[in-house]
């Protein structure tokens, strides 16, 4: 896993580093997970609620993507693959363990305060002044809480869409769905996020 | 109301900024769809704004640590016959030995006894080369007469043709006796045994 020659990651397409990650230079490893860390964890985090969790299922995902790098097939996306798997897991992990309930507040197998504070969903930027943090980390919060309530379907196609701002088409590519049925989904949890908005703020 | 509430699709072309005349009369006239549209546009902020979340520092050094590093295929392991294998094995040995060792007998005698030999085979030899002979007219009748045999012969009238296509059956013909020997050396299971 030597690097015979300096290569500009950052200006390398997904493509081109994925074709340097499959002859094995570690570079490219780092290099894709870089750039697919954050949204990842974040997919799973907001799935499974628990941080422990998400970073086991992020942490299998990468493992799983880059063990089986050069079944990668260069006409799809690079993060349409990744996304499909991290979404998989997490769908998985709820279906096996039933934790598609809320538990902003710390991870239902936290077994003391320090667990609970570590697995508690984190919400607002450090930097924002009080005022803004306090008001963010409500709205963040509650928005957080609703997303929580959805179904697991709903809530990987709302993150999908409107937090990771990817296209309807990618999206029911990622979650091999029809795109009439992800519209619908999409549609269905904003509506139910309204609702869900309106009853917190009354 | 002057016209139907909006439809999903108008929503979403609304987030999109995609507003067509039909959407911008409804809206100046229905409270109920312009409420709507105004709190999906609040629910559309509000997720763009959630923030990403980091995993632990260590998560890079953690994942490439369980990356299974690259290794040359591995060797092809001819798997070991079973009892019964072996056990059919000779037997199809020995029925072959014994076939050709009574062919080649009965060679021997012929050359040894012409006479005798032409005596009792001539008459059978004569029939069977007969309908042998019959046989293969009828085929090659039967073939002209069908639709695809010029196209056939067009393509095999060249001899580099018919040597492209004599290689491609062999080819054909040797791939699918290799993966039915690989299927005959399957590990057989000893389930039941």
């Amino acid at each position: 896993m030597t690097n015979p020659t300096p290569v500009e990651w950052g200006a390398l397409s997904d493509q081109e580093v994925v074709r340097h990650a499959a002859r094995g230079r570690e570079a490219a490893y780092r290099e894709l997970i870089r750039r697919y860390q954050r949204p990842v964890f974040s997919l799973i985090y907001r799935m499974v609620r628990d941080r422990e969790l998400a970073e086991d299922l992020a942490q299998e995902t990468f493992i799983k993507v880059l063990n089986a790098i050069d079944s990668y097939r260069p006409e799809y996306k690079f993060s349409s693959w990744i996304f499909k798997i991290a979404n998989n897991a997490a769908i998985d992990q709820l279906r096996r363990r039933a934790l598609n309930t809320l538990s902003l507040d710390g991870s239902p197998h936290a077994e003391n305060p320090d667990a609970i504070e570590a697995t508690t969903l984190q919400i607002g930027d450090p930097q924002e002044s009080q005022l803004d943090e306090v008001t963010s980390r409500e709205l963040g919060s509650q928005i957080e809480t609703a997303i929580g309530k959805l179904r697991p379907e709903y809530r990987s196609c709302i993150i999908l869409r409107h937090i990771d701002g990817r296209p309807y088409e990618e999206i029911a590519e990622m979650l091999d769905l029809p795109l009439g049925t992800v519209k619908t989904y999409i549609h269905r949890a904003r509506n139910e996020l309204r609702i869900l908005l309106g009853d917190m703020r009354e | 109301m002057n016209s139907p509430h909006l439809t999903a699709d108008e929503l979403d072309g609304l987030l999109d900024q995609q507003i067509s005349p039909r959407v911008t009369s409804h809206l100046a006239t229905c409270a109920e769809c312009a409420s709507m549209v105004e709190r999906d546009r609040r629910v559309v902020q509000a997720l763009a704004a959630l923030p990403y979340y980091d995993a632990a520092p260590d998560f890079g050094d953690r994942v490439i640590r369980g990356i299974t590093p690259r290794q040359a295929p591995a060797a092809v392991v001819v798997a070991e016959r079973s009892p019964r294998a072996v056990a059919a094995r000779r037997r199809a040995i020995g029925a072959l030995v014994l076939a050709g060792g009574g062919l080649a007998a009965g060679f021997a005698w012929a050359a040894t006894h012409p006479g005798e030999a032409l005596r009792w085979s001539g008459p059978a030899l004569q029939d069977s080369g007969h309908a042998v002979w019959q046989s293969l007219q009828s085929v090659v009748a039967n073939a002209t007469e069908q639709p695809w045999f010029p196209s056939v012969r067009d393509a095999l009238a060249t001899p580099v043709r018919a040597l492209l296509a004599f290689a491609g059956i062999t080819g054909c013909y040797a791939f699918a006796l290799t993966g039915l020997r690989r299927l005959m050396t399957e590990p057989a299971t000893d389930a039941g045994w």
